[in-house]
């Protein structure tokens, strides 16, 4: 067990630090830079730049220099000092916006998860011990338009119940009055009130698609002769299901932890942009737009780190549970 | 010359939208006159105590000094729009976040050391600029010595003094090559000359400074109006400077920079630092960034009172709930969650949206004289790389035979919703520049006529699929790039099909707009469409016009000689050349009557040379205000320049309570 975490733990530096270059890479692929974004923007506005400010903002922001340079100064900052550079949109280091940005993140992917599962294992359980019953069907419909409609819709489509049936105010997650408030009761239930939309919106997709997974996994199983072995044994029926075909079945569960996250961060930046969420999403969509390329460099750069620590998770999880992959591993 | 006396032959172009008397009189009142205004206001007033309740509740409890010792000695008296109002309300309104300063630099960020007055119109010079921080200023007979007189008394919103140090402050910070013009707010170009010398300024007393140009300039105090202060919060900046820090290194890696100019433009951020003092109505308590709304209160400091010497803002604070997405936006006007807004949604296309639902959420609109040329100009490049394309585009009649060709109507009807009148590039009919003539030639929509000039432009011969030949014997045809502004599709989309009936080829090209900027400034393309600016700001934003600036995308190369001093790119021709000693000419000119017959005759030069094609001029534009909301005024000039709606003062809104 020791050394498959250590040879896992050891695939990260080389897979983390493919993942920074490839990703600063491409954030400098769209032609243009910050300035050229700026430029553009201003000129929407009716304003124009100076040949000269431009050339020493391109100067101050240090995109003069070439590709690699830029690379390197970026990731040795953060390596030898934590330093994640500054946002030129924003004017303050990036590691500030994500101190206000990622707990929101956070809080709204694992409530999320524990939705998706809470709604998932019960409805996926049921539809596979009662395969083509009427409630089989219906879970079965529901999952299936979960997972056709598009999140950015199922959004803008509870907005529109929110706000013209329950003159709910739109979007954010707090309402007005709270916004600016210090944290008390009274704001967290707020926030609750508000969380529901995003949390549905971003977990319907994943409920219909694990009901659907669990349903075939348990599926296979029940047919399976230990099961069969174990009923005639006269074991109960819950018994039964709990204990042996379900545990087999509940893999892909685990297994998704890993992408569990970066599913959210690139499903929510739709979502949280339409639903104005003080989350990443958003500011990651904007940096990029603007190729503030340190701000969006430093995110993708963190839900990276995320994904594969969450993948070690569910590899880990995964090992403890199945004693195929265990072993297989050796 | 004194501005007071001046005041009374100015507004020549004031549009008869309110009596002339009023406008007068605002003018004489802010310009900080002392005479006696026989105009009455044009209510009958309340008393209101001079203060809002809230402030003169710290007066009682001894935690704010009273109201007389908040205000200048004389503070600037603003008349309102229709109305004396009542203190209290939050303005609600809404931002994009980052990226969209803009807004909040419209609605609370609009106090520039001189102002424009609030029926601008674009007339040159200072026509229209009236004092703001300054009590008042004086300038000598050529423009080129300007002093100001600040006001005594006046306050930032932390309660201290402004001085001529902080205009000292501000001056250093601009001559310091490390920062200026990286620093949001901090730039030389205001302060420069024709001749990129800083102006000479000279300290006179704690009120009192003078700048002085090597040579005439006769476009500095309309571009101080467009929003520069001429100062700094100098015992706020000073602890991020290192002349005046000495321990600035450790403050500057404490806060997590690397350089302290990083901390600098940080801390000089009046949106999102609160901490930052400020002239303005409103500030900043909390900042963008922090939580999903920007919050302003009203400034205790704030140095500008009603006809009857309350002081103002009337409206307590103002609140901008960021929303990405302008479509949600639109949502929460329709639910009547928004005050007073002319941003982000306030398109042709929402227009029959917000009429339906204006009723039900209690708003209406209020109209804007646009700030556009065109809704689309098309820019042949006429410094192409290519000769045989330079040749057939420069060839006059070959642009006017394209022109014909366009059935500018049907584009109108089809994709602007019928808003919009066919006309070339051209400064809007409530400009004092305004030329019918200059606007409408080569409108109409004549297939024949287009042939007719398509033909003596010599391109007559034709291949066997009925295109024109250029002078390589080759068919002509070009490519337009298109940034993608609403409507340049489908503009495209036609004009592709009506030259294709005279026998030219263009093929649209749609492409993101950072591409467009760096194929443009590599002198790329064969033809680009953008927005016309230039509509009323046609001193100002003259590139349209003649190609004086790298905007003027129909002219990289000419563009260029003219900034480089003729060091790069090439010679224009005899004419435009022409109109580039007119356009310095009219630079270093201070007489408003003078610049203005100036202009002119570069408006009828640029008219001749016919640079571009325009399609549409658009219709006006519109914001949105609550039934609740008032002294907005229902006529207000669209312009950044002006910071619309700033220029009417935002400070005497009020709000029903």
């Amino acid at each position: 067990m020791l050394t498959f975490m250590g040879r896992r733990l050891l695939y990260m530096v080389p897979t983390l630090f493919a993942i920074s270059l490839v990703s600063f890479l491409i954030i400098q692929l769209p032609p243009g830079d910050y300035i050229t974004t700026l430029v553009a923007q201003m000129e929407n506005d009716g304003q124009s730049l100076d040949a000269a400010t431009i050339e020493a903002l391109r100067v101050r922001y240090g995109l003069d220099e070439p590709f690699i340079v830029q690379y390197w100064l970026w990731i040795s900052n953060i390596l030898f000092h934590g330093d994640f550079g500054q946002s030129f949109q924003w004017n303050q280091p990036v590691a500030v916006l994500l101190e206000r940005t990622l707990p929101f993140t956070i809080l709204l992917t694992f409530s999320t998860l524990l939705f998706t599962w809470v709604i998932a294992f019960p409805i996926g359980i049921y539809s596979a011990v009662r395969q083509y019953s009427p409630g089989d069907y219906l879970a079965t419909t529901i999952g299936f338009l979960g997972l056709a409609i598009p999140n950015f819709l199922l959004a803008l489509g509870l907005m529109y119940v929110a706000l013209f049936v329950f003159g709910q105010s739109v979007g954010g997650l707090f309402s007005p009055e709270y916004e600016t408030a210090p944290w008390s009761l009274a704001k967290m239930g707020d926030l609750l009130g508000h969380l529901w939309i995003p949390m549905v919106v971003l977990g319907t997709a994943g409920t219909a698609g694990l009901i659907r997974v669990l349903r075939a996994n348990l599926l296979d199983e029940l047919r399976k002769p230990y099961v069969v072995a174990a009923r005639s044994r006269g074991l109960s029926e819950p018994r039964i299901l709990l204990k042996y075909p379900l545990r087999v079945a509940v893999n892909p569960f685990l297994s998704t932890i890993g992408w569990v996250l970066p599913a959210l961060v690139s499903g929510e930046i739709i979502v949280s942009q339409v639903l104005s969420l003080p989350t990443t999403g958003p500011l990651l969509l904007g940096a990029l737009r603007s190729q503030d390329m340190y701000l969006a460099g430093a995110v993708i750069f963190i839900v990276s780190v995320l994904t594969v620590v969450g993948t070690l998770l569910s590899d880990i999880l995964l090992a403890k549970l199945d004693p195929r992959v265990r072993l297989g591993a050796k | 010359m004194n501005r007071s006396a001046k005041h009374r032959r100015k507004f020549r172009h004031g549009p008869a939208l309110r009596g002339l008397a009023l406008v007068l009189a605002a003018g004489l009142v802010v310009a900080g006159c002392t005479e006696a205004d026989p105009e009455e206001g044009p209510t009958t007033s309340v008393d209101l105590g001079g203060e809002a309740p809230a402030l003169a509740a710290l007066v009682e409890s001894g935690d704010l000094p009273p109201v007389e010792e908040r205000l200048p000695a004389e503070p600037v008296v603003v008349t309102p729009n229709e109305s004396l109002g009542q203190y209290g309300g939050t303005w609600r309104t809404v931002t994009q976040g980052p990226g969209d300063e803009v807004w909040f630099q419209r609605t609370i960020g609009y106090e520039p050391i001189v102002r424009w007055i609030p029926e601008w119109t674009g007339a040159p010079g200072d026509a229209e600029v009236i004092p703001n921080i300054a009590e008042s200023y004086d300038v000598n007979e050529d423009g080129t010595v300007y002093t100001f007189h600040l006001r005594e008394g006046m306050r930032w919103s932390d309660g201290e003094p402004v001085t001529t140090a902080d205009v000292q402050l501000y001056y250093d910070l601009v001559s310091n090559p490390e920062i200026t013009g990286t620093v949001d707010g901090i730039s030389d170009s205001i302060v420069k000359g024709s001749t990129g010398e800083l102006a000479a300024l000279e300290i006179g007393d704690d009120y009192t400074f003078t700048l002085t140009f090597p040579e005439p300039s006769g476009v500095f105090l309309p571009s101080l109006a467009e929003g520069t202060s001429l100062m700094v919060p100098r015992h706020y900046l000073e602890q991020f400077l290192p002349d005046y820090n000495a321990d600035l290194d450790a403050l500057v890696e404490s806060e997590g920079f690397t350089t302290w100019a990083e901390l600098l433009a940080a801390k000089y951020d009046a949106w999102t630092n609160p901490d930052l003092p400020v002239l303005n109505p409103w500030m900043v308590t909390e900042p963008l960034g922090t939580s999903t709304a920007v919050v302003a209160e009203r400034n205790p400091y704030y140095w500008k009172v009603d006809t009857e010497g309350n002081q103002l803002p009337y409206i307590d604070t103002v609140r901008y709930t960021v929303m990405n997405e302008p479509e949600v936006m639109l949502a929460a006007a329709i639910q009547g969650d928004i005050d007073m807004h002319v941003r982000h949604f306030n398109t042709a296309v929402n227009k029959p949206v917000l009429a339906q639902a204006r009723e039900e959420a209690n708003f209406d609109f209020f109209n804007l004289i646009p700030g556009l040329a065109n809704e689309m100009v098309i820019m042949l490049n006429l410094t192409h790389q290519d000769p045989v394309q330079r040749e057939i585009f420069n060839n006059l009649d070959f642009r006017i035979g394209l022109s014909y060709a366009i059935n500018r109507e049907e584009i109108v009807n089809t994709v602007y919703q019928r808003q919009g009148t066919p006309s070339q590039v051209s400064p809007q009919p409530e400009s004092p520049f305004y030329s019918e003539a200059l606007s409408t030639q080569y409108t109409e929509y004549d297939v024949d006529l287009a042939n007719e000039a398509l033909d003596r432009a010599g391109y007559s011969e034709r291949d066997a699929q009925g295109r024109r030949l250029g002078p390589d014997g080759q068919p002509i045809t070009f490519t337009v790039d298109n940034p993608g502004q609403p409507g340049f599709d489908d503009s495209l989309a036609l004009i592709s099909g009506y030259w294709a009936e005279v026998g030219i080829t263009m093929t649209p090209n749609s492409m993101d707009r950072s591409l467009y900027e760096e194929r443009r400034s590599a002198n790329i393309p064969d033809a680009g469409v953008w927005l016309a600016g230039g509509g009323t700001d046609v001193v100002q934003n003259p590139y349209w016009y003649l190609p004086v600036s790298n905007r003027a995308d129909y002219a990289q190369l000419w563009a260029t000689w003219y900034t480089t001093n003729g060091a790069e790119g090439e010679a224009p021709p005899e004419a435009t050349q022409q109109q580039m000693e007119l356009y310095d000419e009219l630079r270093a000119t201070f007489d408003p009557d003078r610049q203005a017959e100036l202009m002119t005759q570069i408006l009828e030069i640029s008219a001749e040379q016919f640079y571009h094609i325009g399609t549409v001029l658009p219709a006006s534009g519109y914001g949105i205000v609550s039934n609740d909301f008032h002294n907005v005024p229902e006529l207000i000039p669209d312009s950044y320049r002006v910071a619309t709606p700033a220029l009417t003062n935002p400070e005497q809104y009020w709000m029903s309570q």
